[in-house]
């Protein structure tokens, strides 16, 4: 990256340098404290209300106490009475309440503490109760950076770091806003692995960028903005409102007013009018609460992940690094489709936390948002941000908009009872970088669970579906946003995929790295592919083109040809024709073997080349480099060429996001290995 | 009635002895409810049971009968299969369910025994991933062979640790 200061943007060279010393300091391993002003946004926000309260209750009395004959009909008021003869007293035991809950919010903010080491970040709380929490960084699934409106006066945010599981996340509330984002960046680079002097050089980089805090209120993501291009997509307000206006429950809601209209007239009974009152409230506070999380939502890619940023008032900007996405799902209300508006959510493993403190309900509803609303050409940008491999490719297409005769294996068509109308649509494809599973034909989505993060895969079958010969395969991944699963499948079709699933995924676990994602080169891949996807330029879906040899697009009533009465006692027709291709086999059987009833030699077998099933990377994806035991994206478009060096790739366009290669990031171990 | 789903290998079935336990948990549950439902008719015809008193229980043990021989049914369905790069799990014959869990996914293996098991001397072992859904157990294990698979699975999925 050698671009200068990012236009628009001034540049200032005191405070970002600042906020990365506060920030290296934060990360040397010693215990820290939180901002001096978290008691107050924690809880102390309730005291100063609970004051507030007490004190406009007794105005008057205590304006009548120094202006007299004013009032005098406190007759009836005993307790006033009571406060207002023991008026020292009260005074004095309000003071010395409020000193105690200061003194106890104070120790609380003293031993909340928190380091962050080299592998880990631990934080410490409680002053009866002790707690103490520690988040390997290896398993950080993002990071957060949340601004309430009240924090964002007090120059204060909420940084969580997400982990997966529930409630185990890591909250640091509050931090200085501008630590802050300096600090993401220190973390994120222990969690990529990336080595120090890298470490250095991009933060260097940052600094010459000279993006700083410049005005945290137009800008909500304006610290980071100069790292990585501004956001891919850019949504008008128009559409952000229409959309919101079109999905779903504002339709709900309008007809309940057309029916609370038509009964008040019909039966005129008017009372029935003040009962819409609080209903409209209510309708308006949510609609214009997810309006103000959806406005000023932007997307990019920066080395450290996907990030998002959003809110109007309270904002939100979140670093999700590689890897941490968990299945996607696109998918179109039916009022969208004469727009052409689609719009992506995404399942995590964390949760977000709720506390209570005002802006959780927008961030936990906005969290599973990859984009709002969008164009076919945002989606696939997005889609490429995640799956660089699909960015391109005719199956998104295909998955959004096509029917049965394509790449996709559909439902047979006894299974009309079950998928009355899209028994041509529901489907699936089996890609070497992810699943994807189209359903509807009126509510179209389309899922995409990359291979590398399915924690197990079911399929099964209930009597209904047994006497119809079909079956469902279910893909589990964390989180509770999306369960992608495909039903009313032919239970041949299911049966393959269900193994076929299987090695699918076994590769995708070889290949992956994103645990400590600087170490591979699929980041940079991201980064490399995103501009060429919002140019919105992909090749037309061919028919003629396959994109996998095992899936014919003809023949509907025989799907493909793997599927051809394999012999039950020949070991399993998905297993790879031994091939000089083959990865140096990273699945070699287990050492310890003391558990193994039947005999070792039937499991793994690979078959004679019989042409039957073609392994995914044969059709020119993957390749092995030579003299390496790892596997890289070729890309077959003339993006990367080798050097003469041999193991370093670079690419072929000079590109703005794009660093150098380390010489090999995996040979050595950029932190000291815990 | 057409060939259902099916996944070839050499199962390992668990311990018929499981179903066992089924059908002594099934009798209990039943005869409580059974029992439940007379004795509030025996005190409300003054500590006499009518003839039709007696049709809660009859339904009761009809419904012992039916589950106890579900039960045994449903045993011989459960079984698992270790490959090469997965664990397979299956249960269910009217309601088939297949489950592969590759070794590296495996993020807990427990065992438990309730008191119906530890008097057939069964185990249970369960399997935690990080996805919720895909919580899985295999019940009725005998003896040591619990342990001995849980040692095995986790020594495996440790040289397989693949993040999540």
């Amino acid at each position: 990256m050698q671009g200068g200061p990012t236009p628009g943007m001034p540049a200032q060279h005191g405070r970002p340098q600042e906020a990365r010393a506060k920030a290296a300091e934060l990360v040397d391993g010693e215990w820290h404290q939180l901002h001096p002003a978290s008691p107050l946004l924690r809880g102390g926000l309730a005291l100063i209300i609970f004051v507030g309260i007490l004190f406009s209750v007794f105005r008057d009395r205590v304006i009548g106490l120094f202006v007299p004959d004013e009032f005098d009909e406190w007759d009836e008021d005993p307790f006033g009475d009571f406060i207002v003869n023991q008026l020292l007293w009260v005074i004095l035991g309000m003071i010395g309440l409020v000193l105690v809950l200061i003194l106890l919010f104070w120790i609380g903010w003293r031993v909340h503490r928190f380091r962050i080491t080299g592998d880990a970040v631990e934080v410490q709380q409680g002053i009866f109760v002790k707690k103490h929490r520690r988040a390997p960084l290896a398993r950080i699934q993002g990071i957060n950076i949340q601004k309430p409106w009240f924090a964002r006066l007090l120059g204060a945010c909420k940084f969580e770091i997400q982990q997966a599981g529930n409630d185990s996340n890591v909250d640091l509330n509050y931090l200085s806003s501008s630590v802050a984002d300096a600090l993401r960046y220190e973390i994120l680079n222990r969690a990529s692995g990336r080595s120090t002097a890298d470490a250095q050089r991009m933060a260097a980089e940052r600094q010459a960028a000279a993006g700083g805090v410049v005005d945290e209120f137009l800008h909500p993501d304006a610290e980071i903005s100069h790292v990585a291009p501004d956001s891919l997509v850019r949504i008008p307000v128009g559409r952000i409102v229409a959309s919101s206006v079109l999905d779903g429950w504002i339709v709900w809601a309008v007809l309940y007013l057309v029916g609370t209209l038509v009964v008040t007239f019909v039966f005129q009974q008017w009372w029935v009018l003040f009962s819409m009152v609080p209903a409209a409230i209510a309708f308006f506070a949510a609609g214009m609460r997810s309006l103000g999380a959806k406005l000023r939502y932007s997307i990019a890619a920066t080395p450290d992940g996907i990030r998002l940023a959003y809110g109007l008032a309270s904002t939100t900007t979140e670093i999700l690094p590689p890897g941490r996405i968990f299945a996607l799902q696109v998918k179109q209300p039916l009022l969208w489709r004469p727009f052409g508006w689609w719009q992506v959510t995404f399942t995590r493993a964390g949760k977000m936390s709720s506390d209570g403190s005002g802006s959780s309900g927008q961030s936990q509803q906005m969290a599973n948002y990859l984009l709002p609303v969008g164009d076919l050409r945002d989606v696939r940008t997005v889609i490429g941000l995640l799956l660089p491999e699909l960015a391109h490719s005719p199956l998104v297409d295909q998955g959004l908009f096509g029917q049965a005769p394509d790449a996709y294996v559909v439902s047979p068509p006894r299974a009309r009872a079950f998928r009355w109308f899209s028994v041509r649509r529901n489907g699936f494809h089996v890609h070497p970088a992810a699943f994807l599973l189209r359903h509807g034909r009126i509510w179209r989505s389309l899922q995409l669970v990359p291979g590398a993060r399915v924690q197990s895969v079911a399929m099964q079958q209930g009597p209904i579906y047994g006497l119809a010969r079909l079956a469902r395969v279910q893909f589990h991944v964390p989180g509770s946003v999306l369960s992608p699963s495909i039903g009313a499948l032919d239970q041949q079709d299911a049966a393959t995929l269900f193994e076929h699933a299987m090695r699918t995924v076994k590769l995708a676990i070889d290949t992956d790295a994103s645990e400590s994602w600087a170490a591979s080169l699929s980041r940079n891949a991201v980064l490399e592919t995103a501009p060429a996807v919002q140019d919105g330029l992909m090749p037309a879906p061919q028919q003629g083109q396959q994109p996998a040899p095992w899936q014919q697009p003809s023949a509907p009533q025989r799907p493909a040809p793997w599927q051809q009465s394999s012999a039950p006692q020949q070991p399993a027709p998905w297993q790879q024709p031994a091939q000089s291709q083959q990865p140096p086999a990273p699945q070699q059987p287990p050492a310890p073997q003391q558990w193994q009833r039947p005999p070792a030699d039937v499991r793994w077998q690979p078959p004679e080349a019989d042409g039957r099933w073609q392994p995914p990377e044969a059709d020119g994806r993957w390749q092995p480099l030579q003299g390496e035991d790892k596997w890289r994206p070729a890309r077959g478009e003339d993006k990367w060429q080798p050097l003469e060096g041999g193991d370093k790739w670079r690419p072929a366009q000079g590109d703005e996001q794009w660093q150098p290669p380390q010489p090999d990031p995996r040979r050595q171990p950029p932190r000291d290995e815990r | 009635m057409a060939e259902r789903i099916d996944v070839d290998g050499e199962w390992q079935r668990i311990s018929m002895r499981y179903a066992s336990v089924e059908a002594v948990s099934t009798v209990i549950w039943w005869l409580i409810v059974g029992v439940g439902a007379t004795v509030p008719i025996w005190f409300a015809n003054d500590a006499r049971l009518p003839w039709w008193g007696w049709l809660p229980l009859a339904a009761a043990i009809l419904l012992i009968v039916i589950g106890v021989v579900f039960s045994v049914l449903r045993t011989r369905t459960i079984g698992y299969l270790q490959r090469d790069d997965d664990l397979l799990v299956r249960r269910g014959m009217l309601f088939r369910r297949f489950v592969a869990v590759p070794y590296g996914r495996m993020q807990v293996v427990d065992i438990t025994q309730g008191p119906v098991e530890r008097m057939f001397g069964l185990k249970s072992l369960k399997f935690v991933t990080a996805a919720a859904t895909s919580a899985i157990t295999i019940p009725g294990m005998p003896g040591d062979t619990a342990e001995q698979l849980r040692d095995h699975l986790v020594a495996v999925s440790e040289s397989r640790r693949a993040g999540l």
